[in-house]
Parts: structure tokens; sequence; C-alpha cells
């Protein structure tokens, strides 16, 4: 039996079944787009306001470049050329940055009160404009200060040339002082370039110091060097012509020569500023001075003419008051006679004749000035000039044959005879009798100096005395008196010198030193004394040289050589 | 002109911040399928596992079913069942089916196992997605930032 059975299988699936997977997911992009959308707008608004924030600040700093720039450039006219340059440069960049600040924070205010930069984009684009203008502005002043600084520099180098080439050039000046002048300028000491720049300037010249610094250009030194020595030449020149030192156109015909030795005796430093010049400037400068003397001296001629003319017209007038004058009137008379010796001094008088008159009108009591000297008697008066017998009384006898002047030509003569017979008498008769030079040439016999100066006063008083007692006495006789006086002195300045030798031989002997001479034999004499300490005296040796100088005063006085034998 | 540009700076910011807050949201969103689709491939692993329990069970009806047959048949032959040849061939054909069983089985967990990794994989998706939505915010607020203070610099 087969039993029926369900049989029938449904296959299960193997993988459906527990859910299935989802596919769906968000963009992040497409999330964030709205985001996006709103920013964009954001942007466009921010945008729209930033363009017209630029504009009006773009505004604002055109609006304020001009006032900037105008208070930069104000700045730099104002410190431009200072006489102090470093000083300058500080205080311009200050200045520069105060008004760049003032602007910068809004203290500068438009004609709407409002300050000129408004926003940070305007203090911005200003901060950056204001900077490049002050950098640059600043730049380029420097750049024109260090120029003026070194023209500045020069300008001072230049001064001090010249206040050289003054000095140099003034003839007033001592010769010492020029020279340093010249040297300052000209000078050129070899070891100089070694030294600090300060060693250097003293050193060296003005020129070599500026040419070896490089501070001024070779063309420079030369043209400069050229001035000066036409400026120092040329005032030499200039004031021994206006000095009309030397006849007309001696200085150039001096300098045409070339000869140093010549161009020396007209000034020494323009002798040196001849050396100095080339060729080409020689005769450049000869002729500038052939010149200035020619100009000078037509001058002075046309002057000269006009004032003589002048005065001549003058002068004249003058004679003719004197003439008019009223004899009986002391006063005019008196003031005639000043008018006169004014014309005698003038030398206005061509004419002897007319002078004689005028003296004739106004000194009616003197001699006639036509009148001439006895000619004998003047003869007379020489001999006794001669003979050194003239005396008062000689002149008085012969003065009715003398004329005025004569007389009182004669009367000068004598008493310069009388003078000159004093002088002999005081220092040739008086002082040499004491010996006084040789006294005085060293500090020995100090106390013979006191009583020989006394015993001299003494003669000289004397002689003095006598002389006024004896005003009319002759050269012959005053000197003959002078001899009479000091005749009792001279006993006593023997005595006295032999004394006072005796005394030092007497020391002498005392002394080491004589030791040797004493061995020699010799006599105690002057001259074997002073020969023995020649003889053995060594440089330095103070005793030696005492004794020396005690005894070398005996030589000259009368009877030295017999003393001490 | 300054107000028109805080407002549009403003503006501008507040479409930036808004990017950043969507794109935050579309990230979670996107891991939150992401999970969902893990939540099933995991399901589908148990089912997997399930069903093949199911098939050994049929299996081993159906290996019952055979051997009743099988005694039946010998009986009818005259031959002692469970000994000499029939029991070796009931024995083979035991042998045989616990062999087909324990490939179902393996078949069955092998494809489970896939399964679960495919969840697995899913949910990571899902966190990068999530990740990657924030970092992108991050960006948007930051650029967002950085312009409003640039915006505001120029005012």
């Amino acid at each position: 039996m087969k039993v029926p059975t369900y049989t029938s299988k449904l296959q299960r699936t193997k993988t459906a079944g527990g859910g299935a997977m989802l596919n769906a997911s968000m963009s992040l992009a497409a999330a964030a787009a709205p985001g996006k959308a709103m920013e964009s707008v954001g942007d466009q608004v921010f945008n729209l306001g930033y363009e017209k924030y630029k504009i009006q600040a773009t505004s604002e700093i055109n609006e304020t470049m001009p006032y900037f720039t105008t208070e930069i450039e104000g700045i730099k006219e104002k410190f431009k050329n200072s006489h102090d340059p470093v000083q300058a440069e500080k205080k311009v960049r200050s200045e520069m940055q105060k008004v760049y600040k003032k602007y910068l924070r809004g203290k500068t205010t438009n004609a709407g009160g409002n300050p000129f930069l408004s926003s940070n984009l305007a203090r911005s684009g200003f901060n950056t404009k204001a900077n490049n203008l002050i950098t640059q502005g600043l730049l380029n002043w420097k750049k024109e200060n260090n120029k003026y600084i070194v023209a500045l520099n020069k300008t001072n180098h230049l001064s001090e040339i010249k206040k050289n080439d003054n000095t140099a050039g003034d003839i007033n000046l001592p010769k010492p002082q020029r020279e340093i002048g010249w040297e300052n300028n000209f000078k050129i000491f070899p070891g100089a370039k070694g030294a600090v720049p300060s060693m250097q300037a003293v050193l060296d010249g003005k020129y070599s110091y500026l040419s070896r610094n490089n501070i001024f250009s070779v063309k420079e030194i030369t043209s400069q060097t050229e001035n000066s020595l036409n400026n120092i030449g040329l005032k030499i020149t200039n004031t021994i012509i206006g000095n009309q030192t030397y006849s007309p156109m001696s200085v150039s015909e001096a300098i045409y020569t070339g000869e140093i030795e010549k161009i020396k005796a007209v000034d020494p430093i323009l002798a040196k500023v001849w050396e100095k010049m080339e060729g080409k400037q020689r005769t450049e400068f000869l002729k500038k001075v052939r010149k200035e003397e020619k100009a000078f001296y037509d001058d002075l001629k046309v002057r000269n003419e006009a004032e003589d003319k002048k005065n001549n017209a003058a002068d004249k007038k003058t004679l003719l008051e004197i003439f008019n004058v009223d004899v009986n009137d002391e006063n005019a008379v008196n003031e005639a006679k000043q008018k006169f010796q004014t014309l005698l001094n003038k030398k206005f008088f061509m004419k002897l004749s007319e002078r004689n008159a005028v003296q004739k009108l106004l000194y009616p009591d003197q001699d006639d000035p036509d009148q001439k000297s006895d000619q004998n008697k003047l003869n007379e008066l020489e001999g006794h000039d001669i003979d050194d017998t003239l005396t008062m009384e000689i002149i008085n006898k012969a003065k009715p044959k003398l004329t005025q002047i004569d007389y009182a030509k004669w009367l000068k003569r004598f008493k310069t005879e009388k003078s000159d017979a004093q002088k002999y008498v005081t220092k040739t008769v008086i002082n040499r009798a004491f010996y006084f030079d040789e006294l005085l040439q060293n500090n020995a016999h100090s106390k013979l100096v006191t009583r020989f100066n006394s015993m001299r006063n003494s003669a000289i008083a004397s002689l003095e005395t006598w002389l006024n007692q004896n005003k009319q006495k002759s050269y012959t006789e005053i000197v003959a008196e002078g001899k009479k006086i000091m005749e009792p002195y001279l006993e006593r300045i023997e005595k006295m010198y032999k004394n006072s030798f005796n005394d030092n031989v007497g020391n002498f002997k005392e002394s080491f030193i004589s030791r040797e001479f004493r061995q020699s034999g010799k006599e105690f004499t002057v001259d074997n004394i002073i020969n023995f300490i020649a003889d053995k005296e060594k440089p330095g040796d103070a005793a030696f040289k005492s004794f020396r100088q005690d005894f070398e005063v005996y030589i000259s006085v009368p009877g030295y050589k017999d003393w001490g034998k | 002109m300054w107000q028109l540009m805080v407002a549009g700076a403003g503006l501008s910011f507040m479409g930036s911040m808004n990017s950043a807050k969507a794109v935050s949201a579309a990230g979670k969103y996107n891991q939150q399928v992401a999970n969902r689709n893990a939540a099933v491939a995991t399901q589908k692993g148990k089912l997997r596992e399930f069903r093949a329990e199911q098939d050994a069970v049929k299996f081993r009806e159906a290996y019952d079913g055979l051997l009743g047959q099988q005694t039946t048949e010998y009986a009818k032959g005259g031959m002692m069942v469970g000994t000499g040849s029939a029991l070796e061939v009931a024995m083979k054909s035991a042998e045989e089916m616990d062999d087909d069983i324990a490939t179902l089985e393996y078949n069955a967990r092998a494809e489970a196992g896939d399964l679960r990794d495919q969840a697995e994989n899913l949910r990571l998706q899902g966190v990068l997605a999530r990740y990657e939505a924030k970092a992108q915010a991050k960006a948007i607020r930051m650029a967002a930032f950085g312009k409003f203070a640039t915006s505001m610099a120029s005012v």
C-alpha cells in the first residue's frame, strides 16, 4: 500500500529579507547653497559700501595731499641753506614728522571743521602717500643739504684763505705776521699727510691741505691759487702805489725786470707772489699793475692840478690880504704875520723878492732880508769852530756883520758845541778815568763800583756847577775844566785800585789755587796771575772764573804792571 | 558708507554660518542613513544563519525518509538491516548527510559574516560622512569669521 503524501516543496529565498539598503543621501554643497546665496548678497552689499568708502577715502586723500605737501615744502624751504646744516637736517626730519602726525591724527581740519582724513582707509592711504613724500622729500633735501654743506665748507675755507691773503698783502702789518698769513695758505709740509686731520690742518698750508683731502678739485685749487696770488699781489702794489713810496711806475718796473731781489726790495711777500706765478699769470699781473699805476698817477696828477689851482687862488687871496693889512692895528698885523708864516710853510713864495717885501712890511724892525752876512766874519767864526774855541763873546762881536738868520745859526752851533763838550767830558774824561765800563762787565768789585759811582757823580756835579757859572765858554775851555776837576780824583782812583789789587792777591794766596802758582816761583803780578788762571781754568770752574774776573779789571789801570813786584 | 559695509559684512557672515549649519545637518542625516543600512545588513546576516539552521533540520528529515526507504527495501530483500552491507550503506549515507549539513552551515556562517562586515563598513561610512560635514562646516565658519574680521578692519 502506498500512502499519498504532500510532496510539493517551495524553494525558500536564500538572500531576500531582512530589509533593503537605502540610497538616499544629502549633498553637502546643496545643503550649503542657501547660506552661500545669503553670503553672496552680503558680499555684494559690503563691496558696494566698500567701493563708496574707497572713493571717499581717495577723495579725502586727494584733498589733503596738497595741504600736506605745501607744509612739507615749507619746512624744506625754511631750513634750506641754514647756518648750521647738521642741526637743520635733524629739525627738518622732526618737523616733517610733526606735520605728518598732525594730519594722521585728524588734528588738521578742512573748511567745514572736519578732519581731512575721516576714515581708517583714508588715513591708511594717506600714510602710504605721505610716507613716500616725506621719505623722498627728506632724501632730496638731504642731498641738497649735503651739497650745501660741501659748498659751505668750501666757503669757510675760502673765507680763511681770503683772510690769510689780506694778512699777507697788508704792508702795514709787521713782516712776521704777513709771513704767517702767506704760510697759512701756501705752506707745504711733507709729513702732514700722515697726520690726523686736525694736525694736518695745522701743519699744512690751506692749499696743500685742501688738495690732499680732495676738498677742492684740482681745477678749483688752480683757479683759487691764481686768485690768491692776484689778490695778495694787487693789494700790495695798490697800497704801495697809493702811499707813493716809490717814484711813479717804479713798482711795475721792478716786477718787469723779474729779478727777485729787486722785487724783494719793493716788498718781500710780493717777491714770493711773483715766484709762485706761472708765465702767463705773470704777464697778466704785470699788465694789471701797470694799468693800476698809470691810472693812479693820472688821477693823482689831475687831483693835484685841481688842488694846486684851488690852493693857489686861495693863497694869492691871502697874500693880498697881508699886503692890505693896517700896519697901525696890532691885532691885524699879528694875524697877517700868522698868515705869512702859513704861506712860508706851504712854500708858496716862488719869488724871493715877494717874500722879502712881505717880511719888510710885517717886520720893519728886522734886518733887511736882502742883506747878506760879511764873508770874512763867517770865515772867522768857522775857524773858531774848527779850533774848538768858539765862544758867545766871539759870536756877539760878529753879530753886526751877520744877518739875523746867520746869527741864529751860529748861536745854535755854539749850543751844540757846548753840549758836545759836556758829553765828551762826562763820558771820556770822567767815566773813563774810573774804568767804569770794565767794572760793570762783571759782578765783582761791587764795593769799588759803589764808591767810584759816588766819586763820579761828585765830579759830574762839579762840572755842571762850573758850566752854569760859565755859560759862554768854548769847547776847549770846557774840556780843560773837566780834566782839572778830575785831577784829585785820578790819584785816589789809582790808589783804590792798588789797594783792591792787594786785597785780591791776599785772597788768591789763601786759596788752594795759589799752591801750584807758588811752586812756579813767579811774582804775584796781574799778568802772571791772569796767565796762570787762563792755563788752569776749565769750563764751569767757579773759583778760577771768580779770580780771573777780579784780576782782569786791573788791566788798563795806569801802573798795574808794576803791582805785586 | 560704513553702515552699508557693516550690514553687508553681517549678512555675509550670517549666510556663511547658515551654510555651515546646513552642511553639518546634511552630514548628520547621511550618517543616519548609513547606520540604518548597517542595521539592515546585520539583520540579513542573522536571517541567513537562521535559514541555514532550518535547512539542516529539513535535510535531516529528508535523510530520515531515505533511511526508512532503505530499511524497507533491505527488509523486502531479506537482508538483515544493521549488519553487513546494509549497515555499510546506511553508514555511508549518514556520513554524506553529515558532510552536507556541515557544508550548509559553513556557507550560511560565511555569508552572515560578509553581511556583518558590510554593516560595519556602512557604519564607518556614516561616521566619515558626519566627520566630513563637520569639517566642512568648521571651515566655512572659520572663513566667515576671517572675512568678517577683514571687512570690519576695512571700515
